[in-house]
């Protein structure tokens, strides 16, 4: 998947783009402010937003209409469940902080095969809102082939 | 939102991770310990925060953090490997010659003496195998700077070897 991070601390966004790679998924960004998120979104295919809520500069949440525009859900990443609560219905859902790049790594991987049709359940701290992944596919346009086909076909 | 005084640098630090990666693959070749510095280099930045002085570049000091760290690790496994030489089992087939030693010797005094910019770009040049090209532009000096430099470098290391002038 391509993956866009909005994440304000240095250290944490490493840890997820070290773990998503890993994975063989694509990070798009990182990016630390929503204009820069929003630039990204606006010039790179992305398939899946990972948002941080309390940037020291901006509010995460303010990426959404422009992840919305672009015809991408989005997950908080937060150590502000109760932020992104208030928002959930336009999340996919929330995985609090502290979390390790693996799980980050682990909930794109349920994410991805939500989305292809698995009934997986999401990884334990994982709070779903808003759209389920079936219907997450039905309105996005990522996720559309499976993770092991798409090297064949190219994404 | 936690706007402190260091949110814009934290930001910049962020959004600086890819080309520090970029220019650590130039420096390492190998993708997982270029990522071990560029998480150390981070690391560094982000606990000395502080020390970085406004209205410089930050660019220019996260590229050194990492330059120094990927330098000093690179020299660390020379001399562990040069003492691991000298310490080893003794080989009479291939025991360097008394002077050969003294050679090489020679060759690390003469490297130590160059202008520190030249000795580490003759030092990441040979080490790392990179090109002009990828040396100028990770380091964002004109290709013309690197190649000159270089030249410099190599001349004074003559230079010094032949028992000629000092730097």
């Amino acid at each position: 998947m391509r993956v866009l991070i909005l994440e304000h601390d240095p250290l944490c966004a490493f840890d997820f783009i070290a773990a998503l790679e890993a994975h063989g998924h694509e990070v798009i960004g990182p990016a630390a402010r929503v204009s820069v998120g929003a630039r990204l979104l606006r010039r790179r295919r992305v398939d899946l937003a990972l948002i941080d809520l309390r940037l020291g500069l901006d509010r995460g949440l303010d990426l959404i209409p422009h992840a919305e525009s672009a015809g991408v859900r989005c997950i908080a990443i937060t150590g502000s469940p109760l932020e992104a609560k208030a928002a959930s219905d336009r999340l996919v859902g929330c995985m609090p902080k502290p979390v390790s790049g693996e799980q980050v790594a682990a909930l794109v991987n349920w994410y991805e095969d939500a989305c292809a049709g698995s009934n997986k359940a999401p990884p334990s701290t994982f709070m779903s809102f808003g759209a389920s992944p079936p219907q997450v596919r039905a309105q996005s346009r990522a996720c559309t082939m499976p993770r092991r086909l798409r090297s064949s076909f190219g994404r | 939102m936690t706007d402190t005084p260091n949110s814009h640098l934290m930001a910049e630090i962020v959004e600086l991770i890819p080309r520090l990666r970029r220019y650590a693959r130039v420096l390492v070749r190998d993708a997982d310990r270029a990522d071990e510095f560029v998480q150390e280099a981070l690391v560094r930045a982000v606990a000395r925060i502080d020390q970085f002085q406004p209205g410089t570049d930050l660019r220019a000091w996260l590229f050194t953090i990492l330059h120094n760290l990927v330098v000093s690790s690179f020299r660390r496994d020379k001399h562990r490997a040069l003492l691991a030489e000298r310490q080893g089992p003794p080989n009479n087939a291939t025991m360097p010659r008394q002077e050969d030693w003294a050679a090489l010797r020679q060759v690390e005094t003469a490297i130590q003496r160059l202008d520190p910019r030249y000795r580490d770009l003759l030092f990441l040049a040979t080490i790392t195998g990179a090109s002009y090209e990828e040396l100028a532009r990770e380091l964002s000096i004109p290709i013309g700077t690197v190649r000159s430099r270089l030249n410099r470098a190599r001349s004074h290391l003559k230079r010094q070897l032949e028992g000629g002038a000092h730097d």
